[in-house]
């Protein structure tokens, strides 16, 4: 055991000597600090350290590193910041952490086409700030502004502003585990731009998708982008009821008005008052209530509504708005109203909307939480909202935040649930991971959702039939050793 | 004392942490990076979020206290630039901002022994022998001019931590522009240190005996305003006394830029016609981010004849700290490589002078500069050369 043990340290030095030697010492640290910041995020997901991580800066480190792993079948784990990823990036232990936040060249802004091309590690922050000045925005999660974009473009849909799409990739390029680099889209051919996604071969940007880095490693993409036109508006309306809010999303959407909307409810919305005054921290004491039942003059639903275009239509939008939200037993706030309903979100709101860039959420400070996610038909998330906040109020801990939004036109809704436990206390965290599987196996059966990720193990390839079985003969063709992100246990039940 | 002392008391801000890089950079849409240890280091273990996740293994048992977290816990310059950026970790403890945690870390170092080798060993050394920084106080005895020493006056310097020439030269700058300004002043020389130094390196053993003593001194002198050279000196005796003496009713404070400013307005003080001159202005952490002091600096430049202002990239908020203070060992000459960066930033302009208002800044920049040290002035320095 000890001899096996002495055998596969001195073949992991032997590993970083080689790695040192073809892509420079300076990337690559094997320090205990370094192993152990790179061990954990601030998902519940045990810690696991790897034996190294690297840090390239151009694309041939990342295909020597791939290289060097598959020869020696090296599990490899890859973050492009590492954020918002709720536990994706925990390393294989004893694998090897390619970190390529070192990787943020802004490439070119396609102002004519629509597309920028960057590297994995431009974050939202540099890169919004990048497009705004050429007038340009791009689509915005709710996650920190250090998050990047192509993190959570790949992990669709996960980009705000975007209820028209369902992802936002245009083009990808790729590295395979033997070196083999490919693009994705119309840029694979010499001096041909990232304007089309696919043809006139098959879209394979879709195969890296929701992959996490299970079939190859991104090193460049080309990401939608779109023009700041002239006027813009974010509207609050209040609906007490949820299923009213989804009707009014989807009646907006259907003739073609916003472009984007979010349905909050309303302890999610409170928690954005969460806040530091002076030495005194303010949680707002209506979000530690029942979720199912709202205080008095604060609504159950607010939905955000961003539109832009010309003056001219936005104010004729305006009159719409307006119309659709009492249709649907809702109505618009004013600006005075919505200050005072909602005065944390109102400020952030209109800096994302606004301004399209990422706000820090203060509600964040209210400590660890954790995040059920699941898509469904618009009809169906009706029902699947009042069973998941029920669910959810049974595990007693506050406040139980959701929010949910449209993409591909409101073919499917995005819902996403979160609660607050006391980290402290891991048997009830335990718990409610255990019953997170359980919910998301109830939520397929009988409100046909379909998980965000691949969660605790559940689904399995094994449970989709040909689709499991052609995936899996092709990431044996691309990664016939396995090391590709086998910690998203994607192919677990398969390969092994 | 008021001041948390133990990391597990603040375990749920230290387990807070995003891993988000926004400690690492300034607001939105400029977005520089701020943080001295990741732009040298580039990656997330060498940013306070990556000191977090060290104190939260530490917490969880999944590393020791060790002579490596020594190194990179005191190679931090805790220039605070972190400390307003990140709303998460302020958000469950209000009372301790980022840089306030990783001198918490330092201290729960420095009681375990873990204390990197070179300077700070050296200070603590003396700070446990003597319970005070002599050697960080008067290298020589002040020469104070008669004609603006008065007990009886209204404003007391503090003018206790001189440890080095070119300090010495800022203090006789300060006492001629006095003259000038025919203004009388009480003066607080006792050598040693205001507990700035000891807060900052996590001596604080020694800090709350060290601190109450000074405080006692200081209101011997009666209700008087105080007045500093030093913003390190000002910013923890503003901002942190309050924290450590249990009766500290608190002080009005002033920084010598703003009574120069005040002395101008007042006609107390007149440019002289000088040539043509471009200065950049290095804002110190502790003047600017600690105690908000950014336009005094500068409106005083705006008041000399001949003298242009050109500001560096990263001014203000978003300054990038001189690295004075940065003295672990995890990273080979880290203090003066990080006063090149800043140099070489102040080269971009063009400008002839490096002006700055903080010893520390002043000391590391005219050491790099070596030949070119005549090149670094602080304000009083600068002042005192363009005023009649």
């Amino acid at each position: 055991m000890e001899a096996a043990k002495q055998g596969k340290k001195e073949e992991m030095d032997l590993i970083i000597r080689r790695l040192r030697e073809r892509i420079g010492s300076e990337k690559v640290k094997n320090d205990e600090l370094v192993l152990v910041t790179y061990a954990s995020d601030i998902s519940p997901v045990p810690p696991q350290r790897p034996s190294c991580v690297v840090f390239p800066e151009i694309r041939d480190d990342v295909v020597a590193v791939l290289q060097t792993a598959n020869e020696y079948r090296i599990p490899i784990t890859v973050m492009s910041g590492g954020v918002n990823v709720a536990g994706a990036c925990i390393p294989e232990k004893d694998g090897i952490v390619i970190d390529l936040r070192r990787m943020d060249r802004i490439i070119e802004i396609n102002t004519d086409s629509g597309y920028a091309v960057i590297e994995p590690g431009v974050n939202f922050d540099r890169f919004s700030a990048a497009l705004a000045d050429q007038g340009f925005r791009c689509a915005i999660p709710t996650a920190p502004g250090g998050a990047t974009p192509l993190g959570n473009y790949i992990s669709r849909p996960s980009g705000s502003l975007t209820n028209r799409h369902l992802d936002l990739i245009q083009d990808l390029e790729v590295v395979l585990p033997d070196g083999t680099i490919l693009n994705t889209g119309s840029s694979q051919f010499p001096n041909v731009g990232s304007q089309l996604r696919y043809g006139p071969f098959p879209d394979m940007a879709g195969l890296f998708l929701c992959a996490y880095g299970t079939l190859g490693v991104i090193t460049k993409a080309a990401l939608k982008i779109y023009p700041i036109n002239e006027a813009n508006r974010v509207h609050l309306a209040a609906f007490d009821k949820f299923e009213n809010a989804v009707d009014f999303v989807k009646n907006l959407i259907n003739n073609n008005i916003p472009e984007h909307c979010i349905i909050w409810n309303w302890q999610l919305f409170k928690s954005f008052e969460v806040n530091v005054v002076g030495d005194e921290y303010k949680i707002p004491p209506e979000t530690r209530l029942d979720p199912r039942k709202p205080p008095k003059g604060i609504p159950y639903n607010i939905v955000t509504t961003f539109m832009s275009g010309y003056e001219e239509s936005m104010r004729t939008n305006d009159r719409i708005l307006k119309k659709v939200a009492a249709k649907y037993r809702g109505r618009v706030l004013s600006k005075k109203e919505a200050q005072a309903v909602v005065p944390g979100g109102v400020f952030g709101w209109n800096e994302l909307y606004g301004k399209y860039h990422p706000l820090e959420p203060t509600f964040f400070g209210l400590g660890k939480y954790l995040a059920w996610i699941v898509l469904t038909e618009p009809r169906r998330v009706k029902e699947l909202e009042k069973w998941a906040v029920e669910e959810f109020s049974k595990f007693k801990t506050s406040p139980v935040c959701y929010y949910a939004q449209p993409f591909d036109f409101g073919r499917a809704m995005f819902f996403r649930i979160f609660c607050f436990p006391d980290p402290k206390n891991q048997k009830l965290v335990d718990h409610i991971v255990g019953k997170y599987r359980e919910m998301y196996d109830v939520a397929m059966k009988r409100y046909g959702g379909v998980p965000l990720r691949v969660k605790s193990g559940y689904p399995t390839l094994e449970l989709v039939g040909g689709y499991g079985k052609a995936l899996t003969m092709i990431k044996k063709a691309f990664d016939p050793n396995n090391i590709l992100s086998p910690n998203m246990r994607i192919f677990e039940e398969v390969i092994g | 004392m008021k001041l948390t002392n133990n990391l597990e008391n603040i375990r749920g801000a230290i387990s807070a942490c995003l891993r988000c890089n926004g400690c690492t950079y300034g607001p939105w849409p400029e977005n520089y990076t701020f943080c001295p240890i990741y732009e040298r280091g580039g990656t997330f273990t060498s940013s306070a979020g990556g000191l977090l996740y060290l104190a939260k293994a530490i917490l969880n048992q999944q590393i020791d206290y060790n002579p490596s977290l020594a190194d990179l816990a005191f190679t931090c310059v805790a220039c605070g630039a972190c400390d307003g950026k990140c709303v998460i970790v302020r958000c469950i403890n209000p009372n301790m901002a980022l840089s306030d945690i990783i001198r918490l870390f330092r201290y729960e170092l420095v009681k375990r022994g873990f204390i990197p080798e070179g300077p700070i060993k050296k200070m603590y050394e003396e700070v446990k022998k003597k319970g005070d920084l002599l050697g960080n106080g008067q290298k020589e005895v002040l020469k104070i001019p008669d004609e603006i020493r008065s007990d009886r006056a209204d404003i007391l310097l503090i003018a206790e931590c001189i440890h080095s020439d070119a300090q010495a030269r800022s203090y006789d700058a300060a006492f001629s522009l006095l003259g000038k300004m025919k203004k009388r002043v009480a003066i607080f020389s006792d050598p040693g240190c205001c507990g700035s130094t000891l807060y900052d390196y996590g001596f604080w053993d020694q800090l709350p005996a060290l601190v109450e003593a000074k405080w006692e001194k200081i209101k011997g002198f009666g209700n008087k305003k105080l007045l500093f050279l030093d913003p390190h000196c000002q910013e923890f005796m503003t901002n942190k006394y309050l924290k450590i003496i249990d009766a500290f009713n608190g002080f009005k404070g002033q920084h010598f830029s703003e009574l120069l400013l005040d002395a101008f307005s007042k006609g107390k003080l007149k440019s002289k016609k000088m040539k043509k001159i471009k200065v950049s202005y290095h804002d110190p952490c502790f003047l600017g981010r600690g105690l908000g002091i950014y336009d005094p600096p500068r409106q005083v430049l705006a008041r000399l004849n001949g003298v242009e202002l050109i500001e560096m990239k990263r001014n203000r908020e978003q300054s990038f700290c001189c690295g004075a203070r940065g003295l672990g060992n995890y990273f080979e000459d880290f203090s003066k490589g990080t006063a090149q960066r800043r140099i070489d930033e102040f080269l971009k302009t063009g400008a002839d002078i490096l002006i700055t208002a903080c010893p520390y800044c002043k000391e590391i920049f005219g050491k790099v500069m070596g030949k070119e040290a005549h090149r670094v002035k602080d304000l009083v320095e600068f002042v005192n050369e363009r005023v009649a």
